[in-house]
């Protein structure tokens, strides 16, 4: 088995990479990728569906064995099952999970967000109790700096405060914010060619 | 106002916001029940999304269409059959079955990935460092000339000095402890500063993220209630 | 157990015991080597011993002159101690301890004392002579006379024994055989010891006896000192991995619930207050930024009416910022430039969203679905998703997310012959490409696969503010035409829409407020909690 994923992984890896490089010289290639890709998007979309019912099982189970907080998860598989048949018959596009979206999902997201908000403030507030480093009072003045510069104040207009916020976001923060997508760039580039090289197995072939 | 479609939404959006705001005050069983259901909702929701945006229109109905032909059937069995892998995983015996699926889509899926950091990230950013003091739009303008080449070389050293960061070669020393060269070490700590102010930077557009949310869910409580004064 | 170690002292014996001489009437004792001379030298023996032993004090009997001489082959030394010479045979056979009608059977239980084999010859007379008690443990001759039954009259005297140990004996109590029998399949009757009488209680194997000294292991560990240092170490290792470490940094940290709720307060009174009054009392921002002016320079480079690809990625939860960003974009756009629109997301609940944006924001456009907008719906598979639209869209979305009026009906609308999308087969023939999102990744997912399939498109990105620092360096890069990000952003550019009004001079308000009451938050709660902070330290380091 171990022998057979790793053969997968790597063909199917080295067909769709030579797709993007080859095609000049191998235009099929370019046609081998697209098929492939489109099984993955088919497959992605099962793996969502086996994620799902999985989420369903471990509920199921709480109820099954009268865990703690079992009525939250009656309540969690009874929606679940609701919306999704709704959707099934209906359509996900039909009005009706309009309003599942726009009375339920988006409120409650939104809302949680909107939470945040406290929660962020609130550790920002105590960082400086917990940590007081070079690195966090940098961090929180920066915060602060780029809070005022997002605001404008009643009635006048002060546009320093504007430029400063812009200079830092646009500046400062870029070498660091360019620095971090090339480190991410570089790492994913080590990380996916352990997988093509068959060195690293996250699919289980150990 | 008559009863429609819209104040339905209306009074269940006012009626969830409330339940999850109520954590204000605490952790407490109404707020736990509008998670759950909203958890149970999204997950129903996305699984209905996944077989009528996925599984029929991709799988099912050009396997059963008469207009497609058989070579495209024919292909279309080896993702029928990876399906059928990836849900024996939900048998614990079966479950290695899957791994035949899993290894493919981490084999294309690390395929995309390299491709697209290196063509999309690495050589554009790389470029994008360089071309930043590129001297030509500003040519008779000494002051923007002489911003251009400060606030390029900012970057540059920032985007070298993060790097620097996330350089992790050390040697050992005579007291056994391992550390970097000391220009390295230098450069790191640098890199750290800038790194504070992008994490900063980060900080306040998430918490300006986070108020645009609460500004406009109170805005809907407000609106709300505003119907029936 | 040596008799003569107790013996001689009465503190050495028990109490019951110790009163034992004065109540029997004990004759003195002729013969001194026949037989200890009194109890006191049986202190320490127990009193199932002192019964098994026939002694003339316990049977109430004088003890009479050995008939035969202690076989030398026995080893016992001359100065042995006293007790076993209890077990020199003596002229009158014993009796047992109660009467019998039948003969009680041998029982065929290890003997409690086996002869050595290279004992003399006069081993065998010496046992023949031995109490019946004792006797009856080895094996008999076949020609030896079963013993004589006793009669009651040899029980022992009620005042010679402990309480105790005659409510164990059943000899005077006169408790019925019939009763143990039938109650117990096991028919073994113990004939000594203060078990005598009972029956059953003990069972053992028959035909089992040990044929040899049993060996004698030793339960003292073999270790040696380098092992038990070893053993140590690790026990020492081992409580200090169970021994709970405080960590410093966290000592100080515990929830202020009053501030969380006053955070709380502030936050909800004064943004529900400004948003009541509807107030507008803060200036909009002024100033387009290099990103704005590069999103309304690629926005107004749209040819009238051409095909414009809307990426729809962000979650429902930024609903509210990602609509007051992106509708004033989209405001102009359709009013200056009535492009036809395609829907596109890699989030599942991006084909609602955007159904939301053009029903909702937009509405006064009065797009039609399938005329002049479609959307194309969910698009699986992350990165992988979107090269594969990126080569070959109408194989990748081939599908309309449109309405079907009938219940379980799967037909499906095919997406690329329809108005919206005419004249377009691939990515490179829309006009322009429009990704709103709120993910950082996201942006880059759709920045990376697409670049060689978009060529020198225009590319606006309009993001959340939490997403902007890290898009940032791709317009910089020159990869994204421009940039609309926030709230912030959407105030901006709704101002360069011809003064048409939208939501974010809405909330601009209570927005502005927001940020300053955090600003002011952080660095005033920030100052006051370095200072408790440094005193926590100091005095945590005069603790130390």
């Amino acid at each position: 088995m171990r022998v057979i994923t790793v053969f997968i992984a790597v063909v199917s890896g080295l067909l769709v990479l030579s797709g993007y490089f080859l095609t000049g010289f191998f235009p099929v290639l370019a046609d081998v990728q697209t098929l492939l890709l489109n099984w993955a998007i088919i497959l992605m979309g099962v793996a969502a569906l086996v994620g799902i019912f999985n989420l369903i099982t471990v509920h199921t189970d709480k109820i099954r064995r009268r865990e703690t907080g079992s009525f939250y998860s009656a309540i969690l598989v009874f929606f679940l099952l609701g919306t999704f048949f709704l959707g099934l018959i209906l359509r996900p596009e039909h009005g009706l999970m309009g309003v599942v979206m726009n009375g339920i999902i988006i409120p409650v997201e939104a809302a949680l967000m909107g939470l945040l908000s406290i929660s962020l403030l609130y550790a920002a507030i105590r960082l400086l109790r917990r940590r007081a480093d070079m690195m966090s009072v940098i961090f929180l003045i920066v915060a602060a700096l780029v809070m005022l510069g997002s605001a404008t104040l009643p009635f006048v207009n002060l546009p320093i405060l504007g430029i400063t916020s812009r200079w830092i976001t646009q500046v400062l923060a870029l070498g660091g914010a360019r620095g971090i997508l090339i480190g991410v760039a570089l790492g994913t580039l080590m990380t996916g060619l352990r997988v093509l090289f068959g060195v690293d197995r996250p699919y289980g072939g150990n | 106002m008559a009863i429609s479609l819209d104040l339905i939404t209306g009074a269940i959006s006012f009626l969830f916001t409330l339940l999850i705001l109520s954590y204000v005050i605490g952790d407490n069983p109404l707020f736990k029940i509008g998670t759950y259901i909203f958890v149970g909702v999204s997950a129903g929701f996305i699984a209905a999304i996944a077989v009528w945006q996925v599984v029929i229109p991709r799988l099912v109905s050009p396997l059963i269409s008469t207009s497609v032909s058989i070579t495209e059937k024919g292909l279309l069995l080896v993702p029928l059959l990876g399906a059928l892998l990836l849900i024996m995983k939900i048998s614990p015996r079966l479950s290695g079955m899957g791994r035949i699926v899993m290894a493919f889509l981490t084999g294309v899926g690390a395929a995309v990935t390299i491709a697209g950091a290196l063509t999309g990230t690495l050589m554009p950013q790389v470029m994008g460092t360089i071309n930043a003091f590129d001297m030509a739009p500003y040519q008779g303008n000494a002051g923007l000339l002489l911003e251009s080449i400060t606030n390029g070389a900012i970057v540059l050293f920032g985007t070298i000095f993060t790097l620097s960061y996330f350089h992790f070669g050390a040697r050992p020393r005579a007291d056994g402890s391992m550390r970097r060269l000391g220009l390295i070490e230098i450069f790191a700590w640098v890199g750290r500063v800038f790194i504070g102010i992008t994490l900063g930077a980060i900080f306040a557009g998430v918490y300006a993220a986070a108020l645009t949310a609460l500004i406009e869910r109170l805005s809907s409580l407000i609106n709300f209630i505003g119907n029936f004064l | 157990m040596k008799s003569d170690e107790p013996a001689a002292a009465d503190a050495g014996l028990p109490a019951w015991l110790s009163g034992i001489p004065d109540a029997a009437p004990v004759e003195p004792v002729e013969n001194e080597n026949a037989a200890p001379a009194d109890d006191l030298e049986l202190g320490d023996i127990p009193s199932w011993l002192k019964a098994a032993a026939p002694h003339s004090s316990i049977f109430g009997e004088t003890a009479q002159e050995p008939a035969v001489e202690p076989a030398p082959s026995f080893d016992a030394p001359a100065d042995s101690a006293d007790w076993l010479n209890t077990f020199k045979s003596i002229d009158t056979p014993q009796a047992p301890a109660f009467a019998m009608d039948e003969p009680v059977e041998a029982a065929p239980a290890p003997p409690a004392f086996v002869p050595d084999s290279q004992s003399g010859e006069n081993m065998d007379s010496l046992f023949t002579d031995m109490p019946d008690w004792l006797s009856g443990s080895v094996d008999l001759p076949a020609a030896n006379p079963a013993p004589t039954p006793m009669t009651n009259s040899d029980v022992l005297a009620a005042g010679e024994l402990p309480a105790w140990v005659q409510a164990m004996r059943p000899v005077d109590t006169g408790v019925s055989q019939l009763s143990s029998t039938l109650l117990s399949s096991d028919q073994t009757l113990e004939s000594r010891g203060a078990l005598a009488g009972l029956q059953g209680v003990l069972p053992a194997a028959p035909g089992y006896a040990p044929t040899s000294k049993p060996k004698a292991y030793s339960i003292k560990l073999q270790a040696s000192e380098e092992q038990q240092m070893h053993a140590a170490l690790l026990e020492q290792i081992l409580a200090a991995e169970a021994e709970p470490v405080p960590i410093a940094s966290y000592s100080a940290l515990r929830t202020s619930r009053s501030l969380r709720w006053v955070i709380a307060f502030l936050l909800l009174t004064i943004i529900t207050s400004v948003l009541a009054m509807r107030t507008q009392i803060f200036t909009m921002p002024v100033g387009n930024t290099l990103d704005i002016n590069g999103a309304l320079n690629a926005i107004g480079s749209i040819p009238e009416g051409s095909p414009v690809l809307v990426m729809f990625d962000y979650e429902p939860a930024r609903v509210g910022e990602m609509e007051v960003a992106a509708a004033p974009v989209f405001d102009q756009m359709l009013l200056l430039r009535h492009p036809r629109l395609t829907f596109i997301s890699t989030n599942e609940s991006g084909a609602i969203l955007a159904e939301r944006f053009i029903t909702g924001p937009l509405a006064g456009h009065g797009y039609e679905s399938g005329i002049r907008y479609l959307n194309l719906g969910y698009l699986p598979g992350g990165q992988m998703g979107i090269r594969a639209f990126a080569q070959n869209p109408s194989v990748s979305a081939p599908y309309a997310f449109s309405q079907s009026a009938n219940l379980f009906s799967t037909t499906l609308t095919p997406a690329w012959t329809l108005p919206p999308l005419e004249g377009v087969t691939s990515l490179s023939q829309f006009t322009a490409l429009i990704l709103i999102t709120d993910n950082a990744d996201s942006a880059r997912a759709w920045i990376e696969q697409t670049t060689s399939a978009r060529g020198t498109l225009p590319f606006v990105v309009i993001s959340s503010a939490q997403a902007a620092p890290m898009i940032q360096p791709y317009y910089t890069s020159q990869q994204i035409s421009g940039l609309v990000s926030g709230l912030y952003g959407g105030a901006v550019y709704e101002q360069n829409n011809a003064g048409r009004p939208g939501t974010a001079r809405t909330y601009w308000d209570a927005y502005s407020i927001g940020m300053l009451l955090a600003m002011a938050l952080i660095l005033g709660g920030g100052l006051w909690n370095l200072a408790l902070g440094l005193r926590d330290r100091a005095a945590a380091r005069e603790a130390k």
